[in-house]
């Protein structure tokens, strides 16, 4: 067993854990932190994003002695009052009524999330093509297209200009 | 955090309820089944077959004890000798042992249980647990397992026969033989997998004085309940189920999966035991019907439909579940939403050495849907008239008797054809493209039928302190039952829906339901739920008027109710139960299907089917890269009748989200066996569709019943078997080629068009 320590949603927190444990298993079982979820096991299905010192990762793919003295924030991460991106990003995903089964939901907003706070100009299509990788098997995509943008607006980056 | 109600964002009519458990779903406080953790568990792990069919020489597991923190390997030869687990169990054949104890049949099938102090112990004690199996021949493909010589599965099934049935209405071939035009063809689907997110998950305690609980991801609690009643030999009552919500189900959990597992695991540990899927698990533990379906459709020069003949090969897997009746299911949905004098139609499960099939979204229905859709549109190409125009001459009307021999009301397909076309601008020439890209469109309808007979119960509870809540068994699995509940009970009550609670599912409080599947809850569980807000209201306008007769009924209004006394007096809920002396105040309702509802003749299959039948149309555009066979969706548009509407925007992510699910099966997805084995069990080799493959275009049609009296229709599967037959419509409309073998892969794509053997004619 190892002794690993991070920040988890802003707070320090200590697990001793197999050298094999993924920092999936840790959030779930120990640290009770149920908006990451497990899915697809090898990091196609984005339904486990974590942020990872600020960038979106597949947490069923990362050991959690890796994490050792780093920043995690899950979905349940409780910034509301002091992220503005955060409370938008909610607010969006509610107002679109962006979920049916809503497993796979709390993992995308978090990732939309996460890239708005690296790069607030990003556009829906952008925001789109980064979507690739969070699955929704309900196919709830139309609404979390309509979220995307409530978000950022339907103009492009360039002033509503698209690539083909 | 505190959620006060500033945080609460948005500020739509069903605020609180609805907009409460959006929130939670979108921050991720929302609990699923997988949530759920018992204190004190175990964790069970399975030890699968790795050979498709075999039988059992030897299993040692004195290996597996030794690893630290296992603290039982349950066999299935243990099983087998234990009196009080029954041997074999099954819904329609008791054909399926819990473990496999002589035979195995298909590759992961659970042949023994690690049961752990956690899982990783029991995964890695499960790898050393040596199953020793003389292998058999095998059989995979359906239609091989029906041939003389093929191996057998099941003794007492020598034809590996798993559902028989024949539907005969007029006389289809004589009609066949008159008719001016003849065409037919052959179409092919594979098994697919549900891949809900959320894999399946159970948890089992036996109680000291004997009594069964389980708290698992299933579509069927009562059913559940029965099963392992039946299988561990306990009355119902000693057996409690209950059920959190489902991260997505579309079949996957209706019928007993691992349920009896996890209750073999606690028996022998004395502790709860819990027992959650990998990914390649789920792979192995469901999976949608491969089928083969051979559609003669005999019409007019001017293009009447005269006759159909439809011969069906499902592929049942190697247990029986369900499909020995739901074979016949399939086989009346077949010929299709169409006005055909003459109908014959011939169906077939068998077993064969794979997955166990099951309903899966759209059940036994897409299979025959890509069947007579793509037929309507190769006929209509026979006949040079547009598919459109065919389509809009036969589609069923009210009075036209269908192939069971029922007089149809209530028919919209008229309408739904034209939304779905409007929907992607039918006659509008595709746009400028490159060369090597081909645009066309295409479009096809359905017909489903509910389950029947069936049941649905629901009791609403007010209790002391003016609180309204839904008892209810239907599952809530991302479809929105539970808010549909609520809305129905509050607008009979008169009160705001997010004052109306809908509670989670236990079988020792929530009353009995068939199952939570073919799109039946809006419709039955709706109905019980709007008569048990109405049995309410009864129960509190007698407490409101006790003592008064002639008092005129009470008004209600948010928990209240405002009676005559002579003046106007406002009464809480909560003050009138207080009055009375009661803590609670229980209203009920019950929806049963009609009797003789679903009992068809069993040599015609003539009869009432269903108590309501599901009407569907899908248009869509594609562009087809004839460099590449790469097809890409770019409008699709999805038209369903709603019956009497709960909620337009639940319908809406109904509808499309049906159609992008539905996209996976038509494009990507194929579970591929080699041998008897899975070679994708994984959602990296088995892809499903992205937000990136969802077509840039969603749109819908709900087409509603404005009667107040109407009953609602399902709308959950409407637009998921016409993907299919739409998306290969529209691929022949833009290149020519017509390929009936799902899925239209690149490679197939590309390989029809440089073959002009499959070309049409």
């Amino acid at each position: 067993m190892t002794s690993v320590e991070f920040r988890l949603n802003g707070a320090q927190v200590a697990f001793d854990v197999a050298g094999r444990e993924t920092l999936l298993e840790t959030l779930r079982d120990t640290a009770g932190t149920t908006s990451v979820r497990y899915c697809c096991g090898i990091g196609v299905c984005g339904t486990c994003t974590v942020l990872l010192d600020a960038l979106p990762v597949s947490s069923c793919l990362l050991l959690t002695v890796m994490v050792d003295g780093r920043d995690v924030v899950t979905a349940e991460g409780a910034d509301v009052r002091h992220s503005p991106v955060t409370r938008r990003v909610r607010d969006a995903f509610v107002d679109a009524q962006a979920y049916q089964c809503s497993y796979c939901i709390p993992a995308i907003a978090l990732t939309v999330r996460g890239l708005l706070q690296q790069d607030p100009e990003m556009d829906a299509d952008e925001l789109k093509t980064a979507l690739g990788g969070n699955l929704c098997r309900c196919g709830s995509y139309p609404q979390v297209l309509d979220a995307v943008r409530r978000l950022v607006g339907t103009s492009g980056r360039r002033g509503g200009e698209q690539d083909g | 955090m505190t959620d006060d109600a500033t945080t609460y964002p948005g500020r739509e009519p069903l605020a609180r309820r609805m907009t409460a458990d959006a929130w939670d779903r979108v921050i991720g406080r929302f609990g699923f089944a997988v949530d759920r953790r018992i204190e004190g568990s175990a964790h069970a792990f399975a030890v699968r077959s790795s050979v498709p069919h075999g039988t059992i020489t030897a299993i040692d597991s004195n290996e597996a004890k030794t690893v630290p923190g296992v603290l039982a390997v349950i066999t299935g030869p243990d099983v087998r000798v234990d009196p009080s687990v029954a041997t074999t169990h099954g819904e329609t054949r008791q054909d399926q042992p819990v473990l496999a104890f002589d035979k195995v049949r298909y590759v992961g099938e659970p042949v023994a249980l690690v049961v752990a102090e956690t899982r990783t112990a029991a995964e890695d004690a499960a790898a050393l647990v040596d199953v020793e199996i003389a292998e058999l021949d095998l059989v995979v493909d359906h239609e091989l397992a029906g041939q003389p010589g093929a191996p057998v599965l099941h003794e007492a099934w020598p034809d590996n026969e798993c559902g028989t049935w024949t539907l005969r209405h007029g006389d289809a071939e004589a009609a066949m033989a008159r008719a001016e035009v003849v065409h037919r063809a052959t179409y092919r689907s594979p098994a697919a997998n549900h891949a809900p997110m959320e894999p399946h998950v159970a948890t089992a305690a036996w109680l000291p004085d004997g009594r069964l609980e389980v708290w698992t991801s299933t579509q069927a609690p009562y059913p559940v309940r029965r099963r392992l009643a039946e299988i561990f030999g306990l009355a119902e009552d000693r057996v409690r189920v209950c059920v959190d919500p489902l991260g997505g189900g579309f079949g996957s959990k209706l019928d007993l999966r691992l349920e009896a597992l996890v209750a073999l695991g606690s028996r022998a540990v004395r502790r709860p035991v819990r027992m959650e899927l990998r990914r390649d698990e789920v792979f192995v533990t469901s999976a949608k019907h491969a089928a083969t379906v051979t559609i003669t459709t005999g019409a007019d020069r001017d293009g009447t439909l005269r006759a159909r003949i439809v011969d069906i090969v499902y592929n049942g897997g190697a247990y029986a579940l369900s499909t020995p009746r739901s074979t016949r299911t399939g086989m009346i949905r077949s010929p299709g939403p169409y006005a055909i004098p003459d109908v014959l139609c011939r169906v077939v499960g068998r077993y064969t050495n794979t997955v166990p099939a099951g309903p899966f979204r759209g059940a036994m229905t897409g299979q025959v849907c890509w069947a007579h859709e793509s037929a309507t549109d190769e006929l209509a190409a026979l006949l040079g008239m547009d598919p459109l125009e065919l389509r809009m001459r036969n589609v069923l009307r009210d009075g036209d008797l269908f192939a069971t021999g029922e007089a149809m009301h209530g028919m919209r397909y008229r309408e739904l054809v034209d939304a779905a076309a409007k929907g992607v601008d039918w006659d509008a020439d595709a746009g400028p493209t490159r060369p090597e890209l081909a645009r066309g469109k295409g479009m096809a309808v359905v017909l489903k039928s509910t389950r029947t007979p069936s049941r649905s119960e629901a009791h609403i509870v007010l209790d002391a302190t003016g609180r309204v809540t839904v008892r209810t068994s239907t599952v809530e699995m991302g479809q929105g039952a539970h808010a549909s509940m609520a809305q129905l009970a509050a607008a009979r009550l008169e009160m705001p829906a997010d004052d109306v609670l809908v509670s989670t599912i236990d079988t020792h409080r929530t009353p009995f339901d068939t199952t939570t599947s073919s799109s039946r809850s809006t419709l039955t569980m709706g109905t019980a739920v709007e008569r048990a807000a109405d049995d309410l209201r009864r129960r509190i306008d007698e407490l409101a008027t006790a003592g008064r007769p002639g008092t005129a009924a009470p008004t209600h209004s948010n928990g209240a109710v405002t009676v005559a006394l002579p003046e106007p007096t406002v009464l809480r809920y909560e003050d009138l139960l207080a009055g009375a002396g009661l803590d609670e105040l229980v209203g009920t309702g019950c929806y049963q299907s009609p009797p003789g509802a679903g009992e068809m003749d069993p040599e015609t299959t003539q009869g009432m089917h269903t108590v309501s039948w599901h009407q569907g149309a899908v248009a869509v555009e594609v562009e087809v890269d004839v460099e590449t066979g790469r097809v890409r969706v770019l409008r699709a548009h999805g038209a369903s009748f709603a019956g009497r509407a709960v909620d337009e925007r639940r319908i809406r992510k109904q509808t499309e989200g049906g159609m992008i699910f539905g996209l996976g099966q038509v494009l990507m997805e194929e579970v591929v066996y080699d041998d008897g084995q899975v070679m994708n069990p994984n959602l990296s080799d088995y892809q499903i569709p992205s937000i990136l493959d969802a077509p840039e275009r969603v749109g819908s049609t709900v087409l509603t019943d404005p009667d107040p009296d109407a009953h609602p229709h399902g709308v959950g599967e409407n637009t998921v078997p016409p993907m299919a037959p739409a998306i290969a419509n529209a691929i022949c409309a833009a290149t020519g080629v017509r390929i009936r073998d799902l899925p239209l892969t690149p490679e197939k794509v590309l390989r029809a068009i440089h073959e002009p053997a499959v070309r049409t004619p």
